[in-house]
């Protein structure tokens, strides 16, 4: 050993020395303290009294002591799956959780994915009964492919059981409620209502100048702006002539008409579509002739490339031409909103949506915009006759129950969000108590009038919700934004999305041809005969009886 | 050897069974042989996605490569700042695929775009930039070559500094130029590292997917859809799993011959200079 080496040896000797030492000091002297403090003796009178006073004394008992009444769901877990929010989602105000988290005791984890894979993940997970969630948010046209696998639990008799959280369902629109059913039973509970609404810059069609100057263009007055366009006809007029050129700020030319129709899903449902159905649907009760847009109700044959569907085609890409811009091929339907509200837009068609963006810290439009059920078509093709007839319609705002000379054909696209229970969810009770809870009537009114920054996305979906009060209360400024989303699902000659298996590819076939007509590739007649053909063969592909089956069963037709 | 078998070999031995099957959506499983590549070989729509594959291919590696091999150049030298110059030049390929996507969807956004709005500066009419075909296509080409010129760059810079300088000393001796060397000493040297960076961007460029899904969508219409997005939306749209399965493995059967056939006529035009 090293003489540096016995030093620190000898140091560390020292060191335990003197702190055992210390240690032990502290020991005995702690203990010693303690044996030879002084005994504090109360005064006997004081113990006496305080005991005799404790025995003899009127004393009342405390009260038993009683466990508060757990909670319904004390200690179970939901995790529910859902989009990445605040748009479209129910994400959009996370304190919603935690009021069902207290009341109920349960406790609600979010499992968070992209729109792009929300859908393919939840087929996979069903079709192989590997879903891990409790409760699944996910969006109606996927209801042939996802209701079908199995995977989802019916929930007619959750939603009848009256020892269960009500579903008060009398309150939920009817189209609302047909988009939670499928082959005659409900696999979901409503969460949102999604529906196509017009949005007109009323400001716009109130001034004198535009007036005069729309008349002299196009030789009739223009649409009033108490309830905008009303036939397709006006709306790409109007589109046309607030196109390209600066009517409003900015100092820059601005849009008749922009829907976002470059990205996924947009160019069918807020671009095509609504412009179809009145051009073909015929009002009335569901038969071979009527009701019906896409295929025969009776021989599952395509009704595509029919003359009706050609004119909804050429005038389609006409308001694209003279009342759009190429622009629109390359933009989302988000950002379209975006732009509406910013003041670059004039007309649009969307969900409700738009509605809370009003009032958002960018917006330019507070108080200038219109809203009114879809504009309808003058005449509409009759396949029974094989013509084209005239018919009436509601065209219920302003003016309840007034009817036009125009087939109005309300289309309530997508249905809302709404939300399933997996057949391989273990706490299936508290799973659909959330549900009934978020999509019932209290919560689900709180998330459609959030505004901004905590914007739900969550649109109305039930009676209850059309009151105007607490809208007005919110800061909305127009009744007819809740009335035109609302009489849109109660209105008898509606719409909804086609619901069969492969309904996002037959829409896709849409999406294809109609941007090869946009872009000049194709004439519109074309298109409609090409997505006949696709459509034709992706029906036989999948079994045509069983298609047939489907689409009635949708329809509400026997099978 | 369990955890190899799980993420590799079962799931590629499932893709194989299943591309023999029918199975879709509202379809059963069913064994059907060949149907789903013989289908396939009518599928036009298959066939435009593989063209336009193999035109964003081409287009961005000739970019990558030229621009690469300049940058390249330029960063083999020695002079003050050179490190920190490398370091910028890299940061492209560090980004996530999606990032880039969506942050070119706003600088190329034709009506309020940070590049439109510099074009009118200098007397430019703006860009239809991502819903105009052929200009979708380019643009994809571009955000493509932006985002990995910096991996080409940063092989080649390696492969230049691994070079050895005496022959170039011996031609600079002999009186050669710049360009000369270059052409005649530098470049056949670096053969072998061209040759790999090209296979390996060759392999990666085929496999684009990213960057086509945030900044067009495939489109308009289906003008810039890749072979890997369609195959997408075969599998994940449409819930079409047999034939998405089918699309995929003839993807990567063009795929291999197509190196292939680089290789060797690349080797062969190698050898014989």
């Amino acid at each position: 050993m090293s003489k540096g080496e016995e030093q620190d040896k000898l140091s560390r000797r020292k060191y335990l020395q003197v702190v055992g030492g210390t240690v032990a000091g502290l020991v005995v002297g702690g203990a010693l303290g303690y044996v030879g403090k002084p005994t504090v003796t109360a005064p006997a009178e004081t113990v006496t009294s305080t005991v005799t006073e404790t025995v003899t004394g009127t004393v009342t008992a405390p009260p038993p002591t009683t466990q508060p009444p757990a909670k319904k769901f004390e200690g179970v877990t939901i995790t529910l799956m859902q989009l990445t929010g605040p748009y479209f989602s129910m994400a959009g105000k996370p304190e919603i959780y935690h009021e069902w988290e207290q009341e109920t005791g349960g406790k609600v984890i979010v499992d968070q994915l992209a729109f792009p894979d929300l859908h393919p993940k939840l087929v996979a997970a069903l079709i192989s009964g590997t879903a891990t969630w409790d409760l699944v948010n996910w969006g109606p046209p996927f209801y042939g492919d996802v209701a079908g696998t199995g995977g989802l639990e019916v929930l007619d008799k959750y939603i009848t059981d009256p020892n269960r959280r009500p579903a008060d369902w009398d309150d939920v629109l009817p189209g609302i409620q047909a988009y939670n059913s499928w082959n005659g039973h409900y696999y979901s509970f409503p969460g949102d209502g999604d529906t196509a609404t017009m949005y007109y810059r009323k400001d716009l069609l109130a001034n004198a100048d535009h007036q005069a100057n729309f008349k002299k263009k196009f030789g009739y007055d223009m649409p009033s702006p108490d309830t905008g366009p009303r036939t397709w006809s006006q709306f790409n007029d109007v589109a046309e002539f607030f196109n390209g050129w600066d009517w409003g700020e900015g100092g820059r030319s601005k849009f008749g008409t922009l829907r976002g129709i470059g990205k996924v899903y947009n160019t069918w449902q807020y671009g095509f579509l609504p412009y179809l159905f009145p051009y073909v649907k015929m009002p009335g009760p569901v038969d071979k002739y009527h009701g019906v847009a896409y295929f025969d109700p009776e021989t599952m044959e395509c009704l595509m490339n029919q003359p009706g569907h050609v004119k909804a085609a050429e005038m389609f890409v006409e308001s694209f031409k003279k009342g759009s811009s190429e622009f629109d091929l390359g933009i989302s339907a988000l950002d379209a909103w975006n732009m509406y509200v910013r003041g670059d837009i004039a007309l649009a068609i969307a969900p409700g949506n738009i509605g809370p963006m009003e009032f958002s810290s960018v917006s330019t439009v507070n108080g200038k915009v219109g809203h009114n059920l879809l504009p309808g078509a003058e005449q509409v093709y009759d396949q029974q006759s094989k013509s084209w007839l005239t018919v009436s319609t509601k065209d219920p705002l302003p003016e309840p129950g007034a009817t036009k000379d125009i087939n109005f054909v309300p289309y309530c696209t997508w249905g809302g969000w709404v939300n399933s229970i997996p057949v391989t969810s273990k706490v299936k009770d508290a799973a659909y108590d959330y549900a009934a809870w978020i999509g019932g009537k209290k919560a689900s009114l709180e998330l459609c009038l959030t505004m901004e920054p905590e914007q739900s996305g969550v649109n109305p979906f039930r009676y209850s919700h059309l009151q105007w009060e607490p809208w007005k209360a919110a800061g909305f400024t127009d009744p007819n934004y809740v009335l035109a989303q609302g009489l849109s699902y109660a209105h008898e000659n509606n719409m909804r999305d086609m619901r069969i298996p492969g309904t996002l590819e037959y829409y896709d076939a849409i999406d294809v041809n109609m941007g090869k007509a946009l872009t000049g590739s194709i004439e519109p007649k074309q298109a409609m005969e090409n997505i006949y053909n696709t459509w034709t063969d992706i029906t036989k592909r999948k079994d045509v009886k069983k298609q047939l089956q489907f689409y009635r069963q949708d329809l509400g037709l026997p099978v | 050897m369990i955890y190899l078998l799980a993420i590799s070999v079962f799931p590629l031995a499932f893709s194989v069974a299943i591309a023999f099957t029918s199975w879709e959506s509202g379809v059963a499983p069913e064994f059907v042989g060949l149907a789903n590549f013989v289908t396939l070989s009518g599928d036009s729509r298959f066939w435009g996605a593989i063209e336009t594959t193999f035109l964003l291919v081409l287009a961005g590696l000739s970019i990558e490569l030229c621009l690469g091999l300049m940058i390249a150049l330029f960063l083999n030298k020695e002079f003050r700042g050179i490190k920190l110059l490398r370091g910028i030049m890299l940061t492209p390929m560090m980004l996530p695929a999606v990032t880039i996507g969506m942050t070119f969807t706003m600088l190329l956004n034709y009506y309020r775009g940070p590049a439109n709005y510099f074009l009118s500066i200098v007397g430019l009419g703006s860009v239809q930039w991502l819903s105009r075909y052929p200009n979708a296509l380019y643009s994809i080409i571009l955000v493509n070559a932006w985002q990995w010129t910096p991996f080409t760059v940063a092989v080649l810079l390696a492969g230049l500094q691994s070079l050895p300088v005496e022959p170039q000393e011996a031609a600079r001796v002999d009186g050669a130029s710049s360009l000369q060397i270059l052409r005649k000493v530098t470049l056949p040297m670096l053969f072998p590292v061209i040759l790999a960076v090209l296979l390996l961007r060759s392999i990666d460029a085929f496999k684009l997917f990213d960057v086509v899904f945030v900044l067009t969508g495939g489109g308009p219409a289906t003008s810039t859809e890749t072979a890997t997005l369609y195959t997408y939306l075969l599998g994940w749209t449409f819930f079409r799993f047999g034939y998405a399965s089918a699309a995929s493995f003839v993807l990567l059967f063009i795929l291999s011959i197509t190196l292939l056939i680089f290789i060797r006529v690349v080797r062969s035009r190698g050898s014989s200079a």
